[in-house]
């Protein structure tokens, strides 16, 4: 029998906004590093660390924020998360008492501070809170490639009328990833996988060998792909392009038929710190009696429209991921089968990315499907082979030239989602200060001292400005007023930045020493950047 | 007659008073002790006792009375975004200092009682706004904002802010020039790169909440789409059992 070739190329998108607050503990969106820590990283290290042991040739595509390598260095929120599992681990001995009686949930309950307690060694002990050492480890034993993408998750398409401002947002990403990883990146994730005419020049200045797009980014593409979407194009600039394809996305994804629905995963909205008894609960929830998650869920999805859920079951659920990792690789090379008889000239490539937190945020078991993934195509489907996208250009080094349509992999596929009703108010100050930055950075290329920091610190708050996730969060209507908040305090900031800088304002060194102190992301930033001279 | 029971008491209450005052020194030296080195001699004491006293309230947060942003900067601007292949947003604020300057080419009441107006020019085929065909809208001069829609994909527009005095439009602002993307696939083929026959299998796929795109065009997956496992497996009720 006829063994088919091809690649499939998972890409997985690491990416929180910048969320640190020395001045106090409760903020609840710190949450959102914690919990993506423990649902998310550790078990994928635990996935990638198991494929090296076992020598499972699986190479994986992982895209890391660099807002989120500069909180996973923070030693303020390594010292929080600890504190966040000590917490949890205690919850989880009040846990066992309380379901002692209860054999559906008594098991769950010493799984869970089981896991809390594991994730606790695992952090401290094993890696010495340094999860970036962790993965760039994985990386040097080529398990996995790593690529950054824009500082603060910027959507460089709402800056196209600006170019040091993208410009700043790509530079401070390759150097924040160099200073963490020791080496240029390969390639990069665009924020939102949006792309316009022209970027690949910005990206083309550093070296940058490859980014993603969404289908529609490579099937509108001019001149049309010779190969669809299973191969990448080049664009003018020389940078190639590869497209999201559809299936395995919708496979993976979809709410209505993707695997994450089964009825026999982990419900993630049904959580003890929603559903049990007020008193209990509140030491592990916000200290203004705010209910939240918990990380404690006893339930499976059973039926995805009903309120009714049946307790947890975790050996059914991980005897799922089994066969929906074959059923997977199954339509993988089933693909592959078809692509082989239409593409004469080479083997396909299958581009399936998603956002990280997918895998053991939302999809608990997302990291064992992964797994499972990995492990049974070296059993049954010898012609798949894992890659990366650098992987596939050293093969192929001659590609079609083409440039992608402009697009991201938002709602409808352009950039709706983050200029629409409920965000749109921000652009005008987003242009404003950062027309003012680069003004200062062309006007003022040597300054030194109290100076240099203010336009240093400056720098950093419009990038914290800048953050795409804000503009995200106002339209999907979850924790608005923090979002609003945040774009107008860093704007703000800016303003009385500029102002002190250009003299409207005295320059008071202890309000530029206060903002270093509160909002240290990028401590190398270097504000000369925006000048457009990199 | 005292009794010695009188004096006892006495003893008592003495050796009461010399405990508590000699608990009490004791106290305040062990918190002398802690205090840093170099606190200055000279303390707030009103500050500190309510410190002492509310140490559960945390600092304000960083929102805490945040100030607005400008509503206006008093500079011109104008500036036009794509969002899709089929609309535009565009915003503008146009100074009181640069009003007055072009108005004072013109008669003032016949300026001002001009009606303030946005023009859309579709300039695709040319870049003379002269010649370029537009639509036309009457705004408020607080009006700061706007989106055009139902335009169409691949094509390049831009827009000015002015006054529509009689016969006349005088433009204050004009924006920047901006293309909607494509929606559909490019009709331009690279000889040397010609698209495969097999892979141009039409198909629909418009729902993005399934995690896909809109693609309306060519592409193709597996011939069949996929193969679900929901759709082979037989749904089975199962007891839950708690040591499973």
């Amino acid at each position: 029998m006829e063994i088919h070739k091809g690649m499939v190329a998972f890409v997985l998108h690491a990416h929180l906004p910048f969320v640190r607050h020395p001045d106090r503990e409760d903020y609840l969106e710190e949450r959102w590093l914690f919990e993506a820590i423990t649902e998310c990283y550790l078990p994928l290290l635990k996935v990638f660390e198991g494929w090296h042991r076992d020598g499972i040739p699986a190479r994986f595509t992982m895209t890391m924020s660099p807002t989120l390598m500069t909180m996973l260095a923070d030693p303020l929120l390594q010292e929080r998360y600890s504190k966040h599992l000590d917490n949890l681990t205690l919850l989880g001995e009040l846990e066992i008492d309380r379901t002692e009686e209860d054999r559906a949930y008594a098991h769950l309950a010493h799984l869970y501070r089981h896991r809390f307690y594991e994730a606790q060694q695992v952090f401290e002990h094993r890696y010495g809170c340094d999860l970036i050492g962790a993965f760039r480890g994985l990386m040097q034993k080529g398990v996995i490639e790593i690529i950054p993408c824009p500082a603060t998750h910027g959507y460089l398409p709402l800056m196209r009328l600006q170019q040091e401002a993208q410009v700043a947002q790509i530079a401070v990403a390759v150097d924040t990833y160099e200073h963490y990883f020791h080496q240029k990146p390969k390639g990069i994730w665009l924020s939102e996988c949006a792309y316009h005419e022209g970027l690949e020049n910005r990206l083309a200045q550093f070296g940058i060998q490859y980014f993603l797009t969404d289908a529609h980014g490579i099937l509108y593409a001019t001149p049309r792909p010779r190969y669809g979407l299973y191969a990448p194009i080049q664009t003018p600039a020389g940078v190639a392009a590869f497209g999201r394809d559809l299936e395995s996305s919708r496979q993976v994804w979809s709410r209505e038929e993707g695997y994450p629905g089964d009825g026999d995963y982990r419900e993630y909205y049904r959580d003890i710190g929603f559903d049990l008894d007020f008193e209990y609960v509140r030491p592990f929830i916000h200290p203004e009696g705010l209910r939240l998650h918990t990380g404690f869920k006893y339930h499976r999805i059973t039926e995805r429209d009903s309120d009714h859920k049946e307790p947890y079951v975790p050996t059914w659920a991980e005897a799922k991921t089994s066969l929906h990792a074959g059923d997977f690789l199954f339509n993988r090379s089933k693909q592959i089968e078809y692509l082989n008889q239409v593409i004469p000239d080479r083997e396909p490539i299958i581009i399936c990315p998603y956002d990280a937190e997918l895998f053991g945020h939302w999809w608990y078991e997302g990291p064992l499907f992964l797994d499972q993934v990995g492990r049974q195509a070296q059993q049954v489907s010898p012609g798949i082979e894992f890659v990366t996208p650098s992987d596939y250009l050293k093969k192929y080094p001659r590609i079609q030239p083409s440039t992608p349509c402009e697009s991201s992999w938002g709602a409808d596929g352009y950039h709706e989602v983050w200029l629409e009703d409920s965000n749109h108010w921000l652009y005008r100050h987003l242009h404003k200060a950062a027309e003012r930055m680069i003004g200062l950075s062309k006007e003022r290329p040597h300054t030194e001292g109290l100076q240099r920091r203010a336009l240093n610190q400056m720098a950093r708050e419009l990038l914290l400005a800048q953050s795409s996730d804000w503009a995200f969060i106002m339209k999907t209507n979850t924790t608005v007023q923090y979002a609003i908040n945040r774009s107008v305090y860093h704007l703000n900031n800016c303003s009385l930045l500029y102002d002190m800088v250009t003299g409207e304002k005295p320059l008071r060194e202890e309000l530029v020493s206060e903002l270093e102190e509160v909002n240290p992301v990028f401590p190398r930033m270097d504000y000369r950047l925006y000048s457009g001279q990199v | 007659m005292l009794s010695s029971i009188t004096v006892g008491l006495v003893l008592f209450l003495v050796l009461l008073l010399a405990t508590t005052a000699l608990f009490t020194y004791s106290r305040y030296q062990q918190k002398e002790a802690r205090r840093p080195q170099d606190t200055p001699k000279k303390r707030n004491f009103a500050e500190e006792f309510a410190n002492d006293l509310t140490p559960l309230i945390p600092k304000q947060r960083f929102d805490h009375q945040l100030p607005p942003l400008p509503h206006r900067y008093e500079q011109d601007f104008i500036t036009l975004l794509s969002r899709s292949p089929y609309s535009l947003y565009g915003y503008w604020e146009v100074s009181a200092h640069l009003e007055e300057q072009v108005k004072n080419d013109w008669d003032s009441q016949t300026w001002t009682e001009s009606p303030f107006v946005l023009r859309f020019y579709d300039i695709t085929a040319t870049d003379n706004l002269e010649e370029a065909p537009y639509e036309e809208y009457y705004i408020s001069g607080h009006d700061d904002h706007w989106y055009f829609n139902k335009l169409q994909p691949a094509h390049k527009y831009c827009f000015a802010i002015g006054r529509l005095l009689p016969n006349r439009f005088v433009p204050l602002l004009i924006s920047n020039e901006a293309i909607t993307p494509a929606d559909s696939p490019s009709s331009i083929i690279d000889p040397e790169w010609p698209p495969l026959a097999g892979l141009e299998v039409l198909y629909e796929v418009t729902n993005r909440d399934k995690g896909v795109s809109p693609v309306t065009g060519w592409g193709i997956t597996s011939p069949a789409g996929p193969w679900s496992i929901h759709k082979k497996e037989q749904p089975c009720k199962r007891e839950v059992v708690g040591d499973s």
